[in-house]
């Protein structure tokens, strides 16, 4: 529900006429008027901006970094988008078990027909709401991994969005966010050089998302009113030279608000005055932020994390079924999501973005007294953009239940997790576990061949990967590669759905050119992926064996 | 003389003691700071018996009402001791008599969201003139969770009568909130407003809904878990306790609970282990008398976290809960405790507290003696929209992160106040008001501010005296900027022997190009002071400066 008072004060106005390039004057006005302050005062409820200065820590912590010498890869233009659904959504009636009986019993009033859903197998239904997703599911940019959860499910809101935040066991209690983590590991360079834009981005949602052991790392964004006063003011505060004691405690942390508040800024700035959206977006809160996302990837922003948020979905009471409040809350989510893969679609920057929904828990599989349902256990995971799209996992068949009687989850969320940063971000299998404590499962929904762009002139490349000859090929081909100095290399063969399928090479090879044969003799038919891996970064390429 | 926290120790006795050490002092004010582990020994629960002087008196008036107006100042020194003043402030609050309501509402049910805003309003001015009493509204409506907005949006609830029903929970908390806890959680379980946001108006038997009944225990009484981790209780509790409190309905046409006996759970429940046919009262009773530690230590961090800082000590909290038991859950006399005890006057204290939205706002009205006009209330409700922070609006059933005990990693709540869009946010907000863009069109008049607290002739003492009153930790803390220019005018140079560097850079940002010989305050032929447009101007910039210093967001 809207905060702001439109009538008030229209600068606050979300209807923004003129937000595509068609309407040329209005759209001229409007990138004035939707100027720094509005633009970024508009959202909402954000992170505990910190500056990465950390005086608390010394930098000889970066000494345990193994990964000093690592620069950052080719393929590091992918960014995740991750979308809190806050309160609880009621996956049952999100992905419908239509053929399910139970279903229907269990919820005689708020249970949605299979002649209602959008129909995503001949017993799965989405729904209805969700109808702008539907090309997405045609078209297989959309994943969706059913009965995700973990044993010991909790039902309270702030515990379990932490174990969420967090990727943790239901009997851990870990303080740092798995992003944060991850983000630690992404980027062991970030204490001796800080990078001048943000690591990740909130726009709403969980803080605890960002937290790592060096500080909060997600910043939010900042207005920018007073930003040549607060220069000429003498800039910055000293967040160290503070008392040992809960006042000195506020106060750097005051400090440190008011020094972080310009420090990203100018990235930011830099990005938003870059690049305006593509097309028309909803509004509400979620399209907006949605839209701010998209305008930062297209105006070149280098963050790779950025967390949006939609509340609402404790339905306790009068959810509906086809219609009605619950229905309202998917419509904007499927509405939302949908309008910014337009918008990143238009210039081919779709295949960059990759879209997560979680939620700290889904509800009760009874409805209760109120036409509503309380909180439950397991709830599906959707994942859109360049995906294998379908269903992952079996849905619950609601006889496999908990002692609430909701059904017990088949999926554990932390394999979430780990397709993503295995597949999406190409995180190595120490860094991987640096980041999610135990063994997970790669589930294969991330489409791994979804390269970005060409890497640009500007990186200078000390390797050089070429497409394979012949090509398509059965059953051997040669694959040749360049390297201006000698390096450990590996590569490495991938199916459609990201298995690893060969290494092909893993050694250490000479400086020149370079030509490995690959037999797929045993192979079925089918496109495949192969990757050179070098220390001084990353590039895939794509093969066709044809039988 | 100022307070010192010195502890002398025997040579050979290991230095659990520490020894606080004297860094700087200027014109009798110090700031002591501790060169040590700040594991140091705080005073406890014992009466704060010390020097009662400006320092002390405005933490408490600081902390118990909206910021630090004059009059409450002068009034708070006129005691003796602490222990005096506090009586006398919660005495004060305790018999004040409850508001008028207002037109609209004798009228009858009202669902008009601008009579919601009518109660905001009030409650503002409340604030302004008023303390700790609409202060301790603010503490309960925290903790107490109910918001408007969730039953106006909802057809089947009171969309016809939703700002009655808030304004009979508003008065509800002036009713209880300096009295028995127990009380008051049996009467807040069965009001109105109460029992549409937490759906406990469609409990019954057979068809539990146990969002109320969760709540009970997880925000009003227990917590999850206890002090030491414990849980609390379990799943199995909460779908007792929600069978237990069913039966309650809502009489929209007398804006009230009622229990409806056919609706009600009959039969046996186990709580906590224990059997017995349950209803609201016996639960709620069976609450407080099993786990009486733990409701205690809940209630007593809550309040702690609201007045003395964002990080609870335990010990302090688990000695205020053996009082609180001991007083019966007398709210008054905890308070009263907790207000005159040596810890609450500890000086790491002072400034400790990150200020809320409102906090910010109705300080700065409060300090600077600026009226709320209706214009103004909008304003500023607006903006504390925009700031996360909108009256009988929380942002969850937890009410606002920002006025609660820590979050489970640490994070101390009152960080949420704070980012790096809504610091700036308070910065153009502040200068709004006083530049007249909130509406008024007409700008601050500082003549009488400065007249009330300081010298208006004199700007080294108004920058000096304006800077502690309006910020609430030592000047040589807050991060005043060296200024290396001299003073502006080439005619004399002023006698700095014997004044702080604060003082002497606070001056040159207050007079900037105006020399300091010509800075005056004027008189008309009446006898009234006032100031030329420049010298005016110039304070007005000065109160800017200030209020976006970090050490402004500290209260």
């Amino acid at each position: 529900m809207c905060k702001k008072d439109h009538h008030h004060n229209p600068k606050l106005s979300h209807d923004r006429k003129g937000a595509s390039l068609d309407d040329k004057e209005a759209h001229k006005d409007d990138h004035q008027n939707w100027s720094r302050r509005s633009f970024l005062s508009s959202l909402g409820f954000g992170a505990i901006g910190s500056s990465m200065l950390l005086g608390s820590t010394s930098v000889s912590t970066f000494a345990r970094s193994k990964f000093f010498n690592r620069l950052s890869r080719a393929d590091n233009d992918r960014v995740l988008v991750l979308i809190q659904l806050s309160g609880g959504n009621d996956g049952l009636n999100t992905i419908i078990p239509v053929e399910n009986d139970i279903y229907y019993q269990k919820r005689p009033t708020i249970g949605i027909r299979k002649q209602d859903s959008i129909l995503l197998s001949d017993d799965i239904g989405m729904h209805p709401a969700m109808s702008n997703l539907q090309s997405f599911w045609g078209e297989g940019n959309m994943a969706v991994i059913n009965n995700v959860g973990y044993s010991d499910t909790n039902r309270s809101h702030s515990r379990a969005t932490d174990i969420w935040t967090t990727g943790s066991g239901s009997n851990n209690i870990e303080n740092s966010g798995w992003a944060g983590r991850f983000l630690v590991e992404d980027n062991p360079d970030f204490i001796a050089n800080p990078p001048e834009f943000p690591l990740g981005v909130r726009i709403g949602g969980s803080a605890t998302l960002f937290q790592s052991e060096f500080g909060n790392l997600g910043v939010t964004f900042g207005g920018a009113n007073h930003f040549t006063q607060f220069l000429e003011q003498g800039g910055f505060y000293d967040e160290n030279n503070v008392p040992q004691n809960d006042f000195g405690d506020s106060l750097s942390f005051a400090r440190k608000i008011a020094n972080s508040s310009f420090k990203y800024l100018e990235s930011i700035q830099a990005a938003a005055d870059n690049a305006t959206n593509i097309g028309e977006y909803p509004n509400s809160s979620l399209a907006q932020s949605l839209s701010v996302v998209a305008r930062l990837i297209r105006g070149g922003l280098n963050t790779k994390l950025f967390l949006v948020s939609k509340g609402g979905f404790d339905t306790h009471n009068n959810q509906g079924g086809p219609e009605g409040g619950h229905a309202n809350l998917l419509g904007d989510i499927a509405d939302s999501v949908n309008a910014f893969y337009a918008d990143l679609g238009s210039d081919n920057l779709d295949n960059r973005a990759l879209t997560m929904t979680f939620s700290e828990f889904g509800r009760t599989l009874d409805e209760n007294s109120s036409n509503g349902t309380d909180h439950g256990s397991s709830a599906p995971v959707m994942v859109f953009g360049p995906v294998n799209g379908g269903l992952y996992g079996n849905h619950s068949d609601l006889t496999d239940l908990d002692n609430s009687g909701d059904p017990v989850f088949s999926t554990d969320y932390r394999s979430v997790y780990t397709s993503i940063l295995d597949d999406w971000f190409g995180l190595g299998d120490n860094e991987t576990d640096a980041v999610i404590d135990g063994n997970f499962q790669n589930l294969g929904f991330v489409d791994s061949l979804a390269t970005s762009s060409e890497p640009s002139q500007k990186t200078a490349r000390s390797f050089r990967l070429h497409q394979n000859y012949p090509n398509p090929f059965n059953p051997t081909t040669t694959i040749s590669f360049s390297l201006a100095q000698a390096a450990d290399v590996k590569i490495r063969i991938y199916d459609i759905k990201g298995s690893l399928v060969q290494t092909l090479v893993d050694q250490k090879m000479q400086a020149g050119d370079h030509n490995v044969q690959f037999d797929a003799n045993s192979l079925p038919s089918g496109t495949y992926l192969y990757k050179l891996e070098t220390p001084t970064g990353n590039q895939s390429k794509k093969m066709t064996l044809i039988k | 003389m100022h307070h010192f926290s010195l502890v002398i120790t025997k040579e050979d006795e290991t230095t659990e003691h520490m020894i606080s050490k004297e860094v700087k002092e200027d014109y009798g004010k110090s700031s002591i700071i501790s060169t040590t582990s700040r594991h140091q020994q705080l005073a406890g629960l014992e009466p704060y018996n010390g020097t009662w002087g400006k320092t002390q008196a405005s933490h408490l008036v600081r902390r118990t009402h909206f910021g630090l107006k004059i009059n409450t100042l002068n009034y708070a020194r006129s005691f003796n001791s602490a222990s005096d003043a506090v009586d006398a402030i919660v005495n004060n609050a305790l018999s004040n008599p409850s508001p008028d309501d207002p037109q609209w509402f004798k009228n009858g049910n009202s669902g008009d969201v601008q009579d919601i805003y009518d109660i905001q309003f009030r409650w503002m001015e409340g604030m302004y003139s008023g303390g700790l009493r609409e202060r301790m509204i603010l503490f309960w409506s925290n903790h107490f969770a109910v918001s408007y907005s969730n039953m106006n949006a909802l057809p089947d609830k009171a969309g016809n009568s939703y700002a009655s029903h808030m304004y009979k929970y508003w008065k509800l908390m002036h009713q209880y909130s300096f009295g028995n806890f127990k009380d008051f959680v049996s009467a807040m379980s069965k009001n109105s407003a109460m029992l549409y946001y937490l759906n406990n108006y469609n409990n019954r038997d057979g068809q539990p809904n146990e969002d109320f009944a969760r709540e009970l225990m997880e925000l009003f009484t227990l917590g999850p878990q206890d002090k030491d981790g414990n849980t609390n209780y379990t799943e199995n509790d909460v779908a007792e306790v929600a069978r237990a409190v069913t039966g309650w309905r809502v009489n929209d046409a007398t804006l009230s609970g009622y229990f409806d006996q056919s609706r009600f759970d009959n039969n046996s429940k186990t709580i906590f282990g224990v059997a017995g046919n349950y209803d609201m009262d016996g639960v709620i009773d069976l609450i407080i008398s099993q786990k009486e530690e733990e409701v205690a230590y809940f209630i007593c961090q809550k309040l702690y976290v609201f007045f003395v800082s964002a990080k609870p000590n335990k010990a302090i909290i688990s000695e205020l809960a053996s009082h609180c038991i001991y007083q019966n859950f007398d709210m008054a006399a905890v308070l009263k405790k907790l207000l005159s005890c040596a810890h609450f006057y500890e000086e790491q204290f002072y400034g400790s507290r990150i200020k809320s939205p409102t906090e910010v706002f109705m300080s700065y009205l409060r300090e600077l003696e600026i009226t709320p006009t209706s214009q103004l209330k909008e304003y500023i409700r607006l903006r504390m929209q925009e700031l996360n922070e909108e009256l009988l609006r929380p942002e969850s059933v937890f009410g606002w992160a920002g006025y609660n005990p820590p979050y489970s990693d640490g994070t101390p709540g009152h960080y949420s106040w704070l980012n790096t869009n809504l610091m700036p946010s308070r910065w153009n907000n502040l200068t709004d008001i006083i530049y007249g863009s909130d509406g008024s069109g007409s700008r601050y008049n500082p003549i009488s501010i400065t007249q009330k607290i300081s010298d208006p002739s004199n700007p080294f003492s108004i920058a000096e005296d304006i800077a502690e009153h309006l910020l609430a930790s030592p000047l040589d803390t807050v991060g005043i900027r060296e200024v290396e220019e001299d003073f502006a005018g080439g005619l004399a140079d002023p006698d700095l022997s014997g004044m702080p560097d604060h003082k002497i850079n606070l001056t040159k940002i207050l007079l900037g190009t105006i020399p300091w010989y010509e800075f005056t305050a004027n008189s008309d032929q009446d006898g009234n002071l006032f100031y030329e447009e420049s010298f005016a101007e110039a304070v007005r910039q000065y109160i800017s400066y200030l209020q976006q210093l970090p050490a402004y967001q500290l209260i």
